[in-house]
């Protein structure tokens, strides 16, 4: 028989711990329960805070998709904890770890969604927040949550952010004086508020220029970008709270366009059209004029499964902030095209709304809650 | 396959310096590869391990220390280079194959490799062999963890407890 292993001491015991892959909550989860110490060490908040730090980027976890009765998580990892649908609450928007819902669905773009509460909801902990209700009447909206530390700075990387301050950006179109105009709510979660309505200055004539589409909104620095029906982005900088208007590139329309992050961190515009996707980038020229410059062009043909281009229903749906990944998806199923290795896999099969967020997170601030939840039993 | 010249970048011309196992077996090794250590950094910048004086290291026997010399010599250039940022492609494929080779060994070399490197500060070799493990982790359950790492049979609160966790993680054992 070998003589026995001598037993790292905890330091070491950590390193080998904070080199778990964070695609894998399951080996983690795990490694939790091999021994008291092992535990101790994993739901430690320097624990938490060092594997965000040395990982870099939150894993992609998988994807919350509308269905016709609420909100369903697919995973796109091996081995991803079972986050919880939930039923008439539809999802409008994940980012830094949060998920937006709210009952009003896609389609559903006339009912007020004032008059219902939205609900931001941190499903790694399980902890949601009901906000308080808004008075007036709002249609064609759209919204997005993101950690407060996005405008200070003070949360570069959204890596441990679960807990921590968020906002809620709320943009849509009001009546007034038989004018539809674009105005914007935002939610602090530090004072429990709503802002007042304010009005967005300069916004195009014509009206129907100005109805916010539910495609998932892209955050890039402090810019917050949301799609327009017709040919246009509203910009929303959030340290300075200005609002803007870009026109979307050459031949592009909203129907068949997503938002997205190049890998220079910079606005795309992912877009499917003649069985083609087309990249597009946000770039400034020397002489400092802005413009859209495509940067690729793929051909599906070849690589989507016999038919799925035909169908009518197929659109592309989202693509997660630093991942060269885009979705796709028919009524019926979901797609990942990675843009590494050009490889197109399905990843649902099943009914949904064709409006899908990626979630992204550590999954440590779990294992952090349980280690609470087992001091509090105790005490 | 070290580069003869690499030196410690100052002196032009390869420094030596000796490093005295626990079991008292002496290696001679160029400074630049010595100092991927924290720990031995500072004793050769201030001028120890040369001529006949050696530097005693009564934590790490023979057997591990040329493990450790071994991985030292073979990242010493790129080191140099403050991590290699203009290493090419190639270079930087070969180490890690290089890497990978290396950790291939019984798991006791492993853990002597990982208190060396912890006790000498070498970051790139904690966190390689640090890597290894966890992946030697990945897909196991706890008590398959803990038969891998040598810990001993659970006592039954320890056992009581596992069970109490793979019924509140199902879907982490599926």
């Amino acid at each position: 028989m070998p003589p026995p292993l001598p037993v790292l001491p905890d330091e070491l015991v950590e390193e080998v711990l904070l080199r778990i892959p964070p695609n894998d909550p399951a080996t983690l989860v795990r490694a939790a329960a091999v021994c008291k110490c092992w535990r101790r060490l994993v739901s430690d908040a320097g624990f938490r805070r060092r594997f965000a730090e040395l990982h870099r980027t939150p894993p992609l976890l998988g994807l919350f998709c509308q269905t016709y009765s609420g909100s369903t998580f697919v995973p796109t990892t091996p081995s991803c904890p079972p986050l919880a649908d939930r039923t008439n609450l539809f999802v409008v928007d994940a980012r830094h770890g949060r998920v937006l819902l709210h009952s009003n669905k896609r389609y559903n773009w006339n009912a007020n969604p004032l008059e219902s509460a939205f609900v931001v909801w941190d499903p790694i902990t399980d902890e949601q927040k009901e906000l308080p209700l808004l008075s007036g009447s709002l249609t064609a909206w759209s919204a997005a949550v993101l950690c407060s530390g996005s405008l200070d700075g003070s949360c570069l990387h959204h890596l441990d952010c679960h807990g921590q301050p968020f906002l809620v950006f709320l943009v849509g179109t009001t009546k007034s004086s038989n004018k539809h105009i674009l105005v914007y709510y935002v939610y602090s979660s530090e004072n429990d508020s709503w802002s007042a309505p304010t009005t967005i200055q300069h916004q195009p004539q014509d009206p129907h220029n100005n109805y916010v589409l539910w495609i998932p909104s892209v955050l890039v620095g402090n810019d917050l970008y949301f799609m327009l029906w017709r040919k246009s982005i509203l910009k929303c900088n959030l340290s300075r709270r200005e609002m803007s208007f870009l026109e979307l590139p050459p031949s592009c329309f909203p129907g068949d366009c997503i938002l997205m992050t190049t890998m220079a961190s910079g606005l795309g515009v992912a877009c499917l059209m003649h069985r083609r996707l087309k990249l597009w980038s946000r770039v400034v020229d020397p002489h400092g004029y802005e413009g859209w410059a495509q940067s690729r062009v793929i051909e599906l043909d070849t690589l989507l499964p016999v038919g799925v281009l035909d169908a009518k229903s197929l659109i592309v749906v989202a693509s997660p902030d630093g991942v060269a990944v885009i979705f796709m998806c028919t009524s019926r199923e979901v797609f990942a095209f990675d843009l590494k290795s050009t490889k197109i896999t399905r990843i649902y099969r099943g009914n949904q709304n064709r409006v899908i967020f990626p979630y992204m997170s550590f999954y440590t601030a779990a294992l952090g809650r349980a280690s609470i939840g087992e001091k509090q039993r105790a005490g | 396959m070290a580069a003869p010249e690499s030196g410690d970048g100052n002196n032009g011309a390869a420094r030596m310096v000796t490093l005295i196992s626990s079991d008292n077996t002496r290696f001679e090794v160029e400074a630049a590869a010595a100092s991927l250590s924290q720990t031995l950094q500072l004793t050769i910048l201030d001028g120890g391990g040369g001529g006949g004086d050696g530097i005693p290291l009564p934590n790490v026997d023979s057997a591990t220390l040329s493990k450790v010399l071994e991985y030292c010599i073979k990242h010493a250039p790129a080191a140099a280079n403050g991590g290699a940022p203009n290493a090419t492609a190639v270079d930087r494929a070969e180490l890690e194959r290089f890497d990978n080779e290396f950790v291939n060994i019984d798991q006791s070399v492993l853990y002597s490799l990982i208190m060396a490197a912890h006790n000498l500060e070498i970051e790139g070799l904690q966190s390689l062999v640090a890597k290894k493990v966890a992946d030697m982790i990945k897909g196991k359950s706890p008590m398959e963890i803990r038969r891998t790492l040598g810990f001993p049979d659970p006592t039954p609160e320890e056992q009581a407890e596992m069970n109490a966790h793979m019924l509140e993680y199902g879907w982490a054992y599926e």
